[in-house]
């Protein structure tokens, strides 16, 4: 998500930059008692290549698929390849939301989180440019506003409101500006892959940059500690904005404009990845992968009490997810979900504290 | 309070002086001490006397504005009802001169907002994690300092920081100059507000009413300019150091020679590209040379501004106007790298226009005699228009989007005692470029003092 993302990091680079803490004034029973643990070199190098370049690998190849779906949809427009747009649409949603527990990088610092991200959609915007005769081309469209282009504006004009939208609702023009940003989609997915495993503009990979955290010469990340700190702040950077932000803003102002993902009615669906997305940095592994060396898990240490509470509660945060009424965006109004959301809200900010609480400590003692 | 009550603490503060009538121990000392003092009193007596004047202004806003701060939204600005308050601006001034040798200095800090406050803070209410505190928003900022130095009566060099002579702003910023409750909102869109930078400027006074100002000044960094502000983002405020590798020139006449009456034209002409704090924007070329940050050279990104400007104060008359015109060369070019900085920049990284447009004008009628009230009082009601477009009339590749298009309509009054004292209260209606947006409206009050 863009919208929170900048201040969110702001008010954590604190403790993303901060040297060795003093613990000894916690007031935290449990920090105190904390085992000294050793971080590795391979907790960073695993996280990087275990779960930061899958996930954005299958981001930019989920990215190209939706591309070629929505180029086939406009070729031949009938309901199978609509149907095959959408779905395309779907499972590039799921790498895209997999990854908001590690928001940082190249991207936080070159914009690709609002480049694929921006909502609400800016309908307004989007009808003008419909409207208008101006010719979509690629720079036309790098041109364009980030709530006009991104997954969201796809979303709307692939679904319409409430996913209604019918084949044979589609103009040539919306054919012509849907094709033009997801062919801008594949191309940010694809500069975001790059970022992470080529060397780009002259600076190198940045899974290099996090990968040799500690070794000399490496000042984004001056020890393992610094990076491991990144990674811990990521995730509570995403537990923060799904309660916080995702969930609390359109739920607050019961607005469904506020609301992500709201006309493939896939706004839940995308919390629980973001959920997943703390499990696989957690776990030190991607969906479909296998953790190598030291995880944060290890950290924490395999089958202690901490570790089965933390694995309970994201299981528990993606439960209490589950037990809100689809659509969310028609649930945030509806006073009988009332107790499912804030129980949802109150799950995934225990995830938060603990994480803050007691796993924090660990990377900064 | 009773002037004559015996309060023994009182004499508190005058122990020294008690102490000081007790004859020293030893003379040797007392000596010394006197000698100090007359070496003392003849520095003081070789320092040559300053002319001193200090001066400043204030202002306070109070505002109820009926829509919500996202103006992004799909038709604009939701509705909403929110009160505002405002410690907009304390500005103090120092002048001082050596009238003998036509040496003058004037400095000028502005307090933004309240001011500026940040700590880091050991926060023990989790595990003891260092936290960055900002205790106050706002800003503190040199915004004049400079030498200036008069050649003969009517021609004056100096050197510092200043305002550009471009628009209004550089002469008419104090709030009893203009009449709104708040500065040109269309000026302040396009050009940065009261635009300072860094540089030497002539002034010449031609006799027959006609002032020359010619400045050159360091120019913009481009990686600031945006699709909603322009080019004020251009303005170097980031860094402690402000990069000059491009200058720019502005050049402005004003006819003085009508009493109560000004009226002029300026223009500034700079690059942008070697002011962006990395070498991003260079010529791609074959043969580089590895030694060289730019082998082949830059990009060039000129800005071009062109402003006609008039100011009445005559009898009970006041208006000012501005149309200000401005061109971005190679537009394109610096949006598609300015779309790949990083964040932690903290620019908008939004495409700029090629072109830019502001027009405001305001006129108001003093009506204080009317009312019997004497010399000391003003009460001006008045009018002003605003229009403002920072996407004008941009390149094929840039869609010509109509919430970048504002016009603001007001109507208020302006109260002043004695130029000293004010306060303005007046009504905005603002409608953006299209009738799908939502109008948005503001009363505001405001008041301060300027001296």
């Amino acid at each position: 998500m863009a919208r929170f993302s900048l201040s969110v990091r702001l008010a954590l680079a604190p403790v993303l930059v901060s040297g060795a803490l003093l613990v000894g004034g916690c007031s935290n029973e449990d920090c105190c008692d904390m085992p000294e643990v050793t971080l590795k070199q391979d907790l960073v190098t695993n996280f990087a290549d275990r779960v930061v370049v899958p996930t954005y690998r299958d981001l930019a190849h989920e990215l190209t698929a939706l591309d070629t779906a929505v180029l086939l949809l406009r070729t031949e427009p009938t309901a199978a390849r609509l149907t095959a747009a959408r779905e395309a649409w779907f499972a590039a949603r799921v790498p895209w939301e997999q990854s908001e527990g590690f928001l940082f990088g190249p991207v936080d610092s070159f914009g690709y989180d609002p480049a694929l991200d921006s909502w609400p959609v800016n309908r307004t915007d989007l009808d003008a440019v419909l409207s208008s005769s101006d010719p979509l081309t690629a720079e036309y469209v790098r041109n364009l506003q980030e709530t006009q282009k991104g997954f969201h504006t796809v979303e709307y004009l692939l679904f319409g409101e409430g996913g209604t939208k019918k084949v044979e609702d589609f103009t040539p023009r919306q054919f012509e500006y849907l094709t033009a940003i997801t062919t801008e989609l594949q191309t940010v997915g694809n500069a975001l892959l790059a970022a992470w495993t080529e060397t780009t503009d002259g600076r190198p990979p940045y899974r290099d940059t996090l990968a040799t955290a500690g070794q000399s010469g490496n000042t984004a990340y001056p020890s393992v500690q610094a990076a491991a700190q990144e990674m811990v702040g990521g995730i509570i950077n995403i537990l923060d904005e799904v309660a916080n932000g995702k969930i609390a803003d359109p739920y607050d102002a019961k607005d469904p404009d506020l609301v992500e993902s709201q006309f493939a009615y896939n706004s839940l669906s995308d919390f629980t990845n973001n959920i997943r997305s703390v499990e696989n940095v957690y776990l030190g592994r991607a969906t479909d992968m296998t953790a190598q060396g030291q995880t944060l898990r290890d950290v924490v240490g395999v089958n202690t009490d901490l570790d089965a509470r933390i694995r309970g509660e994201i299981s528990q945060a993606i439960t209490a997810l589950g037990n809100i009424p689809e659509p969310f965006r028609d649930a945030i109004r509806d006073p009988a979900s009332k107790d499912e959301i804030e129980a949802a809200q109150e799950a995934i900010r225990k995830l938060q504290d603990t994480f803050e609480k007691n796993v924090l400590p660990f990377v900064t003692q | 309070m009773t002037l004559f009550a015996f309060r023994p603490l009182s004499l508190l503060p005058c122990l020294p002086l008690l102490f000081a009538a007790v004859p020293a121990w030893a003379s040797e000392e007392a000596d010394v001490a006197k000698e100090a003092a007359k070496d003392e009193a003849k520095e003081e007596a070789k320092r040559p006397k300053l002319e001193v004047e200090l001066g400043g202004y204030a202002d306070l806003q109070f505002a109820y504005l009926n829509h919500g701060e996202n103006q992004n939204r799909a038709r604009g600005a939701q509705r909403d009802s929110r009160l505002v308050f405002d410690t907009t601006r304390l500005v103090l001034e120092l002048e001082a001169g050596l009238p003998e040798y036509g040496l003058e200095t004037e400095v000028e800090v502005e307090f933004e907002h309240g001011g500026t406050g940040s700590a880091v803070e050991l926060e023990y209410e989790e595990f003891g994690e260092y936290e960055q505190e900002v205790e106050k928003g706002g800003e503190v900022l040199v915004e004049e300092l400079y030498l200036a130095k008069k050649l003969g009566r009517h021609v004056s060099v100096s050197v510092g920081r200043f305002y550009v002579a471009v628009g209004t702003l550089s002469e008419f910023y104090r709030p009893t100059d203009y009449l709104g409750t708040v500065r040109a909102e269309s000026e302040t869109l396009v050009i940065p507000n009261t635009w300072d930078e860094m540089g030497a400027q002539v002034k010449w006074q031609v006799p027959w009413g006609l002032r020359l100002t010619g400045q050159v000044v360091n120019g913009l960094d481009s990686t600031g300019f945006s699709s909603q502000g322009w080019v004020v983002g251009g303005h170097q405020r980031r860094f402690e150091v402000v990069r000059a590798t491009d200058l720019a020139l502005v050049l402005r006449a004003d006819v003085t020679r009508f009493d109560g009456l000004s009226f002029g034209a300026s223009g500034y002409y700079g690059d942008t590209t070697r002011n962006r704090p990395k070498p991003d924007l260079v010529q791609q070329c074959e043969a580089a040379n590895e030694n060289e940050v730019a082998p082949c050279g830059y990009v060039s990104a000129p800005l071009l501004i062109l402003d006609a400007h008039l100011s009445v104060k005559k009898g009970p008359w006041r208006a000012k106007a501005l149309v200000l015109w401005g061109h971005l060369d190679n537009a394109e070019q610096v949006s598609q790298r300015n779309a790949r900085l990083s964040n932690l920049l903290g620019v908008l990284r939004t495409p700029v226009s090629d072109n830019a447009l502001a027009v405001w004008g305001e006129v108001g009628f003093d009506v204080a005699p009317a009312l019997g009230l004497g010399d000391a009082h003003e009460v001006i009601p008045y009018v002003r228009v605003d229009y403002a477009d920072t996407q004008f009339n941009p390149r094929s590749a840039l869609f010509d989007n109509p919430r970048f298009r504002r016009t603001v309509y007001t109507v208020g009054a302006a109260y002043t005692l004695s130029e000293v004292a004010f306060a303005k209260l007046d009504f905005s209606h603002r409608r953006l470029g299209s009738a799908t947006f939502r109008p948005e409206n503001t009363l505001r009050l405001s008041t301060g003092f300027s001296y």
